[in-house]
């Protein structure tokens, strides 16, 4: 009996833990700011021609802390092109002994379509082992089968920001005559090319990279991370074929699907010579016709089979008033048409944070459809899903960033507009009275423009009267307080204008103690941005607003006082922006200006101490006070 | 208390007056003319975006061929579109539960949008291809459509019936929505032999018509198998009730209010009895007693508890080892599945798993990992019984009425020398005998076969304490103004503390706090007691220091950064109740000498405020002599709920308090 024990004991090791999944086994080197590791990452893509692959994953990972949780659970996606052949799924403890193993059959199968979708035909599964003894580790493994190719998955040797990485590995295996695309970004790693018989073999491969940690205010992970872009170069889906080699060939099958859904019914037709044959400047005309979507469409999000790409042809969105992105751009560029002016379909990406397109490769991009109509030098910019934005203005969705124009003759790479601190602009001019109990009533005239323009646009179009009451209330870092009134008025155009009204009472605003009187004059603006002075910086700080905003506010002041401590003015003119605060108090009242002024700007790791700095004075400077005291 | 409340209200609306003839559907599906166009926004509703002209709907028994019967619930409903913000009302989702062979279906939807174009009414029909099913996952299904040729204006409308097998499962009906509504009516017929209660809530009164009846053939075919399906009908009275409302404005989200559902006016039914002619009646709702032993038998629920559950015997010894007594043996048994078990959903009544197999997968759901708290605790022969309730998010439950639906929440109980602990093992910062905020929903039910006790877990009854101390010295060479705060902090806000240092960790925590403060003072020696003892709440301490140039006048709050900056109640109105997660009671206290070289020019003059008589107070108490200045300051509310009316006290108390807590200490030099 004894002597068995032992051999059971000896060999445990031997079998169970021939894998080495054991979480002692990684070097420390990447543990180090880890709260995952990939212990293996293996990516086979088997191109058998141009809309059938086969792809086999194997990933193992290995999760030390509970932030690293969202690696011990799987989501896969699959929808009319892709279909999961398998799916298995082990869970291990932190010696590498199996705990527990399930397959496809024993996965929850959900619908993809989210909030604010009313229909994608996109499915995945989902299991997760809700594991929390760290550290521990899953592997699993998923064969997928693609009938239908537009796109080939990104190699990330690292995935993503605090997980480091012990083996990854990409390889594809293609016909030998098929023109495989990549482009290293972050990186110059490349593929060691082989050839078997009828195939040529791609293969990717790194050892040990330790994590990296994304920062605040810094670059985005894809900014950062090493990653190698795939592409097809000629593929097809759903019976289209197209060749991805050039934006000029991308831009042909994008054609490809929308040819024939431009055809308008009569009615609209009429509609369209209607609203534009009696206006000479072609700027009018599109503004009658994008005020005419705009009055007459909504956006309803419908994504079914290729659907993703194919937009709904320009007679359902007629009948229906609805559309997506797609379906409305292309409904938009079919009434151009109908003018006589031609309009064109824009890929881009749509989103304050999403990434920014990758020119020199050409490649499946963007999660947007915009339309645009080029004049001469200018372009008129028009976003189709919004039924309040003002025409020619792309805010902070869609403006300054590349994207792809689609013509007759293919894809272009272009640019839309740019903001700048003149365009983005915000002008408060407060007229205000304190009375003796500190009790403060403020008329408080705001102009917005350009992306500064956005909050406002949203309380005026977005917000029901209940919701913008609700906001404003909450909005001021004021003791207590009610905005009695609130009026706004819009300017739309290609850099819009908002004017707003408040009228503001806060009781017991500025606070007054025996015969002293303390106020902040700045009464709505404070900075309360303040970056931590002993963090070590690695990467930029990206400072992405450009804006001014300048407040003039007059105080009035109960008679009888005097000044006993006035904040001394602040004037800083740097790279890090300018910024201006200064007061002067009069016998019956109080005057404060304030401007600060900020560009798009990248500042290097060696700058982050002058920014500490900067932001230091600023949250200062604002959170001075006046202390007046009776006159004796 | 509230529940009593609601109860109260409840009868006093059935007992309410019985409808008038004249209650009819302002609009028949259909049937439309332009000048049902002139609907605007209400008076009682001014802002509103989209307005509902009738939403009517009834419920009624048919027997179908699985030998039992259906519940057909018909459904029409129009809507005015005011403006784009109201488009979204034009987005309908109908949820489907339930499996083809049993479950629910849908039928006969139809859809119109009707636009006056030139003083016509253009009606756009809702093709078929437009309607989308989405399985959401195995048992549950939407029947999504938007509707067709939307313009501001524009009227829509539509129509279903929806055939259930779930026949105890008579949908409830809510009066008041997200959009006023102008009419809004449900036509109820209960046969005899379904015997239902009927519970009501809300602001707002219905009516209820007189109770008609009529006689009803029921036929059943009752599936043969190989042999033929057998054919059977009976006769049975009917009782057709029509519950309707007028004039409803939409409700209105508010902060410090559990859930919006407490006071939404609605009606939901029960099924109580079955009696059925020439039977003898079956009572179904049963009583606590009945509903306790039927969890108790219930496989998803309680099943497990009553085996000896010996395959836990050699774990258990491991996880007691060293408990010197009962209560130690409990701690142990609750710390082994808190700290080694993960939580995968909360808000589930029913167990996803034999308790084995929790224990096993070392996961599941709150009823899972509760259940098996109580089969371990049972097991090593404690006192343990499960508790279920019902989530703040998750509405009221009935103490009366043995409502299961109502509830959603599974904790244990154990009774160790005649003092009873609540435990909820799902929540990792929770210590023993602590639950979270959350559970604080008022009546709770023990489930045991001989003993099925109420228990009151009360907001009210929930107290915040903490305890914050400053000691300010004239300590040489540090400054004009140091000191070091130590704050014991509350229970709850321990529990939020500890996940903050989890999450980002202790450095990232004390950034918050130096935040606070305005830049001219600096924090240094910080530390945090307790953070692994989740039975304790934890203690916060760190060193202030006043970076200063020796100015004439020094200006000190001797709140520090403590005191409340701005009023928690934001809205200058209020409609519901407030109930807030806790009552509390915060203690500040500072000492300091005065700073060297500096005497007192001013300070602030004591005070204290009553809330409401005995329900509150704040004090603000300061002294100085020669050497040092003594202040404390006190905030207590005693309790968490209050009405509607005590809101412009409440918002005034705290405005008082804001006020008073920011006001300074004058430090002049001497010359």
């Amino acid at each position: 009996m004894r002597i068995l024990t032992v051999c059971l004991v000896l060999m445990i090791p031997g079998c169970l833990l021939a894998q080495s999944y054991s979480a002692l086994l990684i070097p420390d080197s990447l543990k180090k700011e880890a709260r995952a590791v990939v212990r293996e990452d293996e990516y086979i893509l088997e191109i058998k021609s141009p809309s059938k692959a086969i792809t086999r994953e194997h990933h193992v990972y290995t999760i030390l802390n509970e932030n690293g949780d969202h690696l011990g659970g799987i989501i896969s996606r699959y929808d009319k092109f892709t279909s999961i052949n398998s799916i298995s799924f082990t869970l291990y403890d932190m010696m590498g002994k199996e705990l527990k193993h399930v397959k496809k059959k024993d996965m929850e199968d959900k619908s993809y379509t989210s909030e604010g979708t009313l229909m994608d035909d996109a499915r995945y599964k989902e299991y997760d082992f809700y594991y929390k003894i760290y550290p521990y580790t899953v592997a699993y493994d998923e064969e997928d089968e693609y009938n239908g190719i537009l796109y080939f998955e990104t190699w990330k040797p690292l995935l993503n920001s605090g997980i480091s990485t012990q083996h990854s590995k990409y390889v594809i295996i293609a016909p030998k005559d098929y023109e495989v695309r990549y482009k290293p970004v972050n990186c110059d790693l490349k593929p060691v090319i082989t050839a078997s018989g009828d195939k040529k073999i791609y293969t990717w491969e790194v050892n040990n990279l330790k994590a990296r940690v994304t920062e605040s205010a810094g670059p985005r992970w894809k900014e950062i991370a090493p990653h190698v872009l795939m592409a097809p170069s000629d593929f097809e889906a759903q019976g289209y074929k197209g060749n991805m080699s050039s934006w000029e060939n991308f831009g042909k099958f994008i054609n490809q699907l929308r040819q024939g859904r431009d055809v308008l019914p009569e009615d609209v037709k009429k509609k369209v010579h209607e609203l534009t044959d009696p206006l000479k400047d072609p700027r009018e005309k599109v503004y009658a016709l994008y005020n005419y979507l705009q009055k007459n469409t909504h956006y309803i999000s419908v994504q079914l089979g290729i659907g993703g790409w194919q937009p709904f042809p320009a007679d359902y969105v007629a009948a229906k008033r609805y559309g997506d992105c797609k379906a409305l751009s292309n409904y938009m560029i079919a009434l151009l048409k109908e003018a006589g002016i031609s309009g064109n379909y824009v890929v881009i990406y749509g989103g304050r944070d999403e990434p920014s397109l990758v020119d020199d490769f050409p490649s499946l991009q963007g999660n947007h459809i915009i339309s645009c109509v080029p004049l001469g030098k200018d372009t008129i910019w028009l976003e189709c899903t919004s039924q309040d934005v003002s025409p020619g203005f792309m805010g902070s969705f869609t403006g300054d960033r590349k994207a792809i124009l689609i013509d007759d003759a293919g894809g272009h790479i272009v640019k839309t507009p740019c903001y700048s601190s003149a365009d983005n602009t915000r002008s408060r001019v407060v007229n205000a009275s304190i009375n003796t109990e500190g009790n403060l009533d403020a008329e408080v005239s705001t102009t917005y423009r350009g992306v500064r323009e956005e909050m406002p646009h949203e309380l005026i179009y977005g917000a029901s009267d209940e919701e913008r009451e609700k906001y404003l209330n909450s909005l001021f870092h004021l003791p207590t307080y009610k905005v009695e009134k609130s009026h706004y008025d819009e300017e739309r155009g290609p850099m819009p204008l908002i004017k707003e009204y408040l009228h503001v009472l806060s009781p017991n605003y500025a606070n007054i103690t025996g015969k002293r009187l303390f106020i902040n004059p700045n009464l709505f603006d404070r900075s309360s941005y303040r970056l931590s002075p002993d963090s070590v910086r690695h990467y930029d700080f990206v400072d992405d607003r450009a804006f001014r905003d300048v407040d003039s506010i007059t105080i009035n002041i109960p008679a009888g006082y005097q000044p006993e401590a006035v904040p001394q003015d602040t004037h800083i003119e740097s790279k890090f922006g300018k910024f201006t605060a200064s007061v002067k108090v009069m016998p019956d009242k109080i005057l404060y200006y304030r401007i600060w002024e900020e560009s798009m700007t990248r500042f290097p790791p060696s700058d982050y101490d002058g920014l500490v700095k900067f932001y230091e004075q600023l949250y200062k400077a604002d959170h001075s006070r006046i202390v007046l005291v009776k006159k004796e | 208390m509230t529940v009593q409340r609601t109860l109260t209200l409840a009868l006093c609306l059935l007992a309410g007056a019985f409808l008038r003839a004249q209650d009819k559907p302002p609009a028949r599906f259909g049937k439309i003319s332009p000048a049902d166009f002139n609907v605007k926004a209400p008076a009682y509703d001014t802002a509103a975006d989209a307005v509902v002209i009738a939403d009517v709907a009834s419920s009624e028994f048919v027997g179908n061929v699985k030998g039992w019967f259906t519940l057909e619930f018909k459904h029409f409903k129009r809507i005015k579109i005011l403006n784009k913000k109201g488009f979204d009302a034009a987005t309908i989702e109908i949820p489907i539960y339930g499996t083809n062979s049993y479950g629910q279906r849908v039928d006969g939807l139809k859809a119109y949008t009707y636009n006056l174009e030139n003083g016509k009414v253009v009606e756009s029909k809702l093709d078929d291809k437009s309607i989308f099913i989405d399985k959401v996952s195995k048992y549950f299904m939407k029947k999504k459509f938007t509707f067709p040729a939307l313009k501001e204006g524009s009227i829509i409308e539509y129509t279903y019936t929806l055939q259930s097998d779930f026949f105890d499962y008579l949908r409830p009906w809510a009066f008041q929505g997200i959009y006023p509504c102008m009419y809004s009516e449900y036509d109820v017929s209960l046969p005899n032999f379904f015997q239902y209660v009927t519970l009501s809530q809300g602001f707002l009164p219905f009516r209820r018509s007189n109770p008609t009846s009529r006689n009803t053939t029921f036929r059943l075919s009752i599936p043969g198998g190989a042999d033929r399906d057998e054919n059977v009908s009976f006769e049975d009275e009917v009782v057709e009730t029509k519950y309707t409302m007028k004039d409803i404005p939409s409700f209105k989200e508010e902060r410090y209010t559990t859930t919006i559902d407490n006071y939404v006016s609605k009606i939901e039914f029960q099924l109580s009895r079955y009696a059925f002619p020439q039977s003898v009646p079956k009572d179904k709702m049963g009583n606590w007693y009945s509903i306790s032993l039927a969890l108790m038998k219930d496989e998803d629920f309680g099943g497990d508890l009553g085996n000896s559950n010996g395959w836990m015997d050699d774990e258990m010894k491991n996880i007691v080892k060293g408990a010197a007594s009962p209560l130690e043996q409990a701690k142990k048994i609750y710390a082994y599945i808190r700290d080694n078990f993960t939580c995968t959903g909360h808000g589930h009544l029913y167990t996803s798993n034999p308790i084995k197999t929790t224990f096993k997968n070392k996961n599941g759901n709150e009823a899972d990992l509760n259940l098996l708290l109580v089969a371990m605790l049972k097991h090593d022969h404690l006192n343990a019984d499960p508790v279920i309730l019902s989530t703040r998010s998750n509405g009221f439950t009935h103490e009366v009425y043995p409502l299961l639906s109502r509830f959603n929440y599974v904790i244990a109980s154990v009774n160790i020398d005649s003092t009873s602990y609540y435990l909820d093992a799902s929540e990792p910062w929770e210590g023993f005998g602590h639950l979270p905020e959350y559970c604080y929903n008022g009546h709770a039910r023990i489930i045991s076969a001989e003993n099925p006790m109420p228990v009151y877990l009360d907001a009210d009854l929930l107290l915040e304490r903490s305890t914050t101390t400053v000691f300010m010295s004239n300590e040489p060479g540090k400054g004009v103004l140091n000191g070091r705060l130590t704050s014991l902090k509350g229970y709850i806000e321990s529990s939020d503390i500890r996940e903050k240092v989890r999450d980002k960790g202790e450095k990232e925590f004390f950034k918050g706090v130096q935040a606070a403060f305005p830049s001219e003072w600096a924090i240094s020696g910080t530390s945090i007691d307790s953070l692994k003892l989740t039975d304790d709440p934890v203690t916060v301490s760190y060193d202030v220091q006043l970076k200063s140039d020796g100015e004439d006048l020094l200006y000190f709050n001797p709140m520090l950064s403590e005191g409340y900056k701005e009023n928690p109640f934001k809205a200058a109105e209020r409609i519901y109740p407030v109930e807030m997660p806790y009552g509390f009671d915060e203690t500040y206290v500072l000492n300091m000498e005065i700073p060297t070289g500096y005497v007192v020019d001013e300070i602030p003059k004591s005070t204290k405020v009553t809330f409401n008589d005995n329900e509150g107070f704040f004090e603000y108490l300061i002294a100085k002599d020669d050497n040092g200045i003594q202040f404390r300051s006190r905030i207590q509310l005693k309790k968490a709920n209050f009405k509607p009316e005590d809101y412009a006290t409440l918002r005034d108390f705290f405005a008082f308090i804001v006020k008073k807590q920011s006001e300074q200490i004058v430090f002049k030099k001497k010359k």
